[in-house]
């Protein structure tokens, strides 16, 4: 008797239609989206911290590399270069570094990264595994809203993501309500570093 | 014709009070099955030397009890996290719970904000003190502008600091949440854990089966559906079942043949039904009062308890054959028949409980409680031969052939040979010495009991991975107050942090990680109100247009962190597993250690113990107990010789010799062939050389209590050979503790028995 129940609440459970959209959604980006090995493009970053009145605006250029991982080069209104790595997490500016975190202290730089790149790259299988996702396709281009899949531990309240064939604009929101708004430009797929950029990721 | 009253009136007592306990033993057959133990840990000795010790080490086997920890490895995650999903869905019928996350990060971090001058990095402390006020200006705008989000609001913690020394404790774990699952790292493969909470499930050895193959089930299945995937257990319950499962194989294999020997014999010389009967009701009854003796002193039964009363058919057959042989062709009446066997049997129970009295002495809760089992079994045997036998009619024999065959065998055989009898002598006294020179010790815990070599491997490499400290390996700080032991572990710590350098140990787990020492706090403190961040600040505070409060509050000095101000923290079941604080005026905390290698580690750590640092070695603490008893008894041995001998002396003068001098040579003989067999001797041959003094003076009192008496000569020997059946069936047992002592039995009651026979007078001699 318990076990028809439960064929018939997995029976259930594979109609709901939430479940197949969203797995269809995930599909469908999937299609859509280019996913090179290299990207290279322009960002313009405005975030809004809980209980600081000024809007932090600022803008730069992004690299990410699939095998090597993400740096994020803020040029205006300050220089400041945050590198993402298997190795770690460091933010600098030109003379100094002023934070690092170690990957061989913390081993969740590593998920980091890969959310990361996964999140710049597209990649949904990574995404699907951490997030769970609802969102649209219109001729447009899609939206998609990532929210983690175990809340109560969750610094991110919400990750949404809209794009067409690359991303466009991410918006994250944290518990704290601090909300960082970014939208690209001239989002693209490169062959190959300069040995500047390749300086970047060391 | 009084006498005749008390006999009847002791017999109806002992057959009405056993009738009482049979039927409440079958009316509460459900509570007795609850109270077995197979609990491994039952096995350990009681500390002698630290309550605080011995209190973590429950703390730790409790816990140990009710968790288990099942990782599925593979190189590709997803196969890992596929495999973990088939593994949950085929073990939900167990309704095991998964432990809850700990899902109070920002509960935690809300209470951390309230000190957040005291919590700061050693590194931080340092670029605090040495780095200038544009460093920390850039540092802050760096935060401010940065990709994402952290745990920390930027407002709270404009500088990053308790987001660093959040993030240095958060490093200390392994393990990750990744998405429903955790996952830990190691090398090129990724395992995914799966911690098993069994809390009240294993309320008996029968559900803690089901739980165990359930798992090992699901395990094998899902190993043949996902290539790759790697399996490892870890948990009390794993290793508790394997090593029930055969104890009781053990219990039922030892048992048959034991009781198989015993109604062969019985039958085969006797060759009457009452006398099989008998002996049944002599061996049931005797193991009803021994396993009740136990249930009522002792709150669990072990299961290897039962496993070495198995040993207990033996010995009480013992009791039966001396009165059933005595009825052989017996013209006495019963009364008077038990009148004559009375003062052998009466010494024969006193030396042998005196034997097991010993077992009692050791800090060894499992061996106690085999002591009382045994105790009990005999004591009730006995009474059952001496109260009932007599009105039992039936019990009359004539001699056939299988019983006067041993009537061949002669007291003080070979004294028409003097010289082969001194030639034997000087050979007995000769093997004596080599044994008594050449036998080779051994104390290890390993001499108690070993576990099935896959789980323990299996257990090791799980808490390499997951990084989990030794449990019987660890520091003990003890001090008058919480910042006085805070600060004394703070200054291990600092020691320890040299031993990883330098590659002794891995890691630690140490209170003072979550909650640091006041003076390491002030230290924080006065880095926190450096003139390098007022600077920073008041810029910061401009540039963003925060307002004075808030320069003022990131200024602010707090009171100190104490273990107390995370009580309501689910962190702190985790914390409090530490601390010890029921004494009043005691403060204590354990600090654990990761990946302790080998013994050149443990001595650099044993180094570091000072009055108020205690370092705890759990195994050497053992070997050390284990020495020490086995030293102990060698004297009891001797003393309770020189009690048996003067005992002995009273009765049968110059001849006592002549019963104390087998069992002692050949407790020499003994070591001797054990050497030869390459067997080491271990604290529990030891105390079979203490039963052995009991049970080996029996043959030679009866034979100086009825020297003309051929029957007795012929039941010591049948005796001789059911225990020796019993010891040598227990020295089949797949615990080396039980085999140890069952082989050191069989050997030594055989030569205590030939001996014996050999030294004792023989009939026909007039001296």
């Amino acid at each position: 008797m318990i076990r028809s129940i439960q064929k018939m609440l997995a029976v259930l459970l594979v109609l709901c239609p939430s479940y197949v959209f969203a797995d269809h959604l995930l599909d469908q980006i999937k299609a859509l989206i280019n996913s090179p090995q290299i990207v290279r493009g322009n960002f313009t970053q405005t975030r809004t911290l809980m209980g600081v009145s000024k809007k932090l605006t600022s803008d730069g250029f992004f690299l990410v590399d699939k095998s090597k991982g993400i740096v994020w080069v803020t040029e205006r209104p300050i220089y400041q270069a945050l590198k993402i790595t298997d190795a770690g997490i460091s933010i600098g500016n030109k003379t100094n570094t002023l934070m690092t975190i170690d990957s061989s202290n913390q081993p969740s730089v590593k998920y980091i990264n890969e959310l990361m790149l996964a999140m710049f790259s597209g990649d949904m299988n990574s995404l699907e595994r951490v997030f769970n996702s609802t969102g649209e396709v219109t001729t447009k281009g899609w939206v998609l809203e990532l929210t983690q899949k175990n809340p109560s531990s969750a610094i991110l309240k919400s990750v949404v993501i809209t794009g067409n064939l690359a991303i466009s604009h991410i918006t994250f929101s944290t518990k704290e309500g601090d909300i960082t708004d970014i939208n690209f430009t001239n989002v693209k797929p490169i062959t190959s570093l300069t040995k500047d950029e390749i300086s970047l990721f060391q | 014709m009084k006498y005749h009253y008390f006999n009847k009136a002791a017999a109806l007592t002992l057959l009405l009070v056993t009738a009482g306990l049979v039927c409440w033993t079958f009316a509460n057959m459900n509570l007795i099955g609850s109270r077995i133990d197979n609990n491994i840990f039952s096995l350990l000795p009681k500390s002698e030397r630290n309550s605080v010790a011995e209190e973590f080490v429950s703390r730790v086997s409790k816990a140990g009890e009710q968790s288990a920890v099942v990782l599925i490895g593979s190189d590709i995650l997803d196969n890992a996290l596929a495999a973990e999903k088939e593994f949950r869905s085929q073990i939900k019928s167990l309704d095991l719970k998964s432990p809850a996350l700990d899902n109070s990060l920002f509960q935690y971090i809300d209470i951390l904000q309230k000190h957040t001058s005291q919590l700061i990095t050693p590194d931080d402390i340092f670029l605090l003190n040495n780095q200038s006020p544009d460093f920390w200006y850039e540092r802050s705008n760096a935060l401010a502008y940065s990709l994402g989000g952290s745990a920390i609001s930027w407002r709270e913690d404009p500088f990053g600091l308790l987001g660093d020394w959040l993030n240095r404790l958060a490093g200390a774990t392994k393990i990750l949440p990744y998405g429903d699952s955790l996952v830990v790292n190691q090398g090129p493969i990724s395992y995914v854990v799966v911690p098993l909470d069994l809390d009240a499930s294993l309320g008996s050895i029968h559900e803690q089966n089901i739980v165990a193959d359930n798992i090992n089930a699901a395990i094998e299945s899902t190993t043949l559906k996902f290539q790759g995937i790697k399996f490892l257990r870890s948990g009390v319950v794993f290793i508790a079942s394997d090593t029930s499962k055969a104890a009781q194989k053990d219990i039922s294999a030892i048992g048959l043949i034991s009781a198989m020997a015993a109604l062969i014999l019985i039958g085969s010389i006797f060759r009457s039904f009452y006398a099989i009967g008998a002996v049944l009701l002599t061996v049931s009854i005797a193991f009803l009062y021994a396993f009740l003796a136990c249930f009522f002193i002792f709150p669990k039964v072990y299961l290897l308890t039962l496993a070495f009363g198995t040993s207990l058919i033996g010995m009480s057959v013992d009791y039966c054959l001396y009165w059933l042989t005595g009825s052989i062709d017996d013209v006495k009446s019963p009364l008077a028949r038990r009148r004559y066997l009375f003062p052998g049997m009466f010494l024969a129970l006193l030396t042998t409980a005196m034997g097991y009295l010993l077992l009692a002495a050791t800090p060894f809760p499992v061996l106690s409680q085999m002591a009382v089992f045994s105790i009990s079994g005999i004591v009730a045997s006995w009474l059952t031969v001496l109260c009932l036998f007599p009105y039992i009619s039936k019990l009359r024999f004539v001699s056939n052939k299988t019983n006067s065959m041993p009537l061949c065998i002669r007291p003080g055989f070979l004294s028409e040979y003097p010289f082969l009898r001194w030639l034997l002598i000087v050979a007995t006294i000769l093997i004596s010495i080599y044994g008594a020179y050449s036998f080779r010790a051994k104390d290890d815990i390993r001499s108690l009991a070993s576990f099935n070599k896959t789980l323990v491997n299996e257990q090791l490499q799980v808490s390499k991975i997951l990084d989990i400290p030794s449990p019987s390996q660890f520091f003990i700080v003890t001090g008058s107050s919480e910042s006085q032991v805070l600060s004394l572990t703070e200054g291990l710590t600092k020691e320890l942090d040299g031993l990883i350098s330098t590659g002794y140990i891995s890691g630690y787990q140490s209170v003072t990680q979550y909650v640091p020492s006041i003076a390491a706090q002030e230290l924080a403190a006065s880095a926190y109100d450096s003139l390098n961040k007022k600077v920073a600040l008041k810029r910061v505070a401009k540039e963003m247009g925060m307002d004075s409060s808030w320069e003022k509050n990131q200024s602010l000095i707090s009171a100190p962190l104490t273990i107390s101000d995370l009580s309501t923290l689910p962190i702190y079941k985790k914390l409090s597993y530490l601390w010890f604080d029921s004494d009043p005026t005691i403060r204590s905390t354990a600090i654990l250690l990761i990946g302790i290698d080998g013994q050149s580690s443990v001595e650099q750590l044993s180094k570091l113990s000072t009055q108020d640092i205690m370092w705890i070695d759990k195994p050497q603490e053992i070997s050390e107990i284990f020495h020490r008893y086995r030293t102990l008894f060698s004297y009891i041995i001797v003393a309770g010789y020189l009690l048996t001998l003067f005992i002995i002396y009273l009765k049968y003068k110059e001849d006592s010799w002549r019963a104390v001098m087998p069992p002692i040579f050949a407790t020499f003989i003994t070591l001797a062939v054990l050497t030869a067999l390459g067997e080491p001797i271990g604290l529990l041959s030891v105390i079979a050389f203490a039963l052995l003094l009991g049970v080996g003076t029996d043959y030679g009192i009866f034979l100086l209590q009825y020297p003309r008496d051929r029957k007795i000569l012929f039941s010591i020997s049948i005796a001789a050979l059911m225990t020796l059946i019993s010891f040598g069936s227990l020295s089949l047992s797949s615990v080396p503790a039980l085999h140890g002592f069952g082989l050191t039995l069989f050997f030594g009651i055989f030569f205590s028995w030939l001996l014996a026979i050999f030294l004792a007078r023989s009939p026909d001699s007039n001296d």
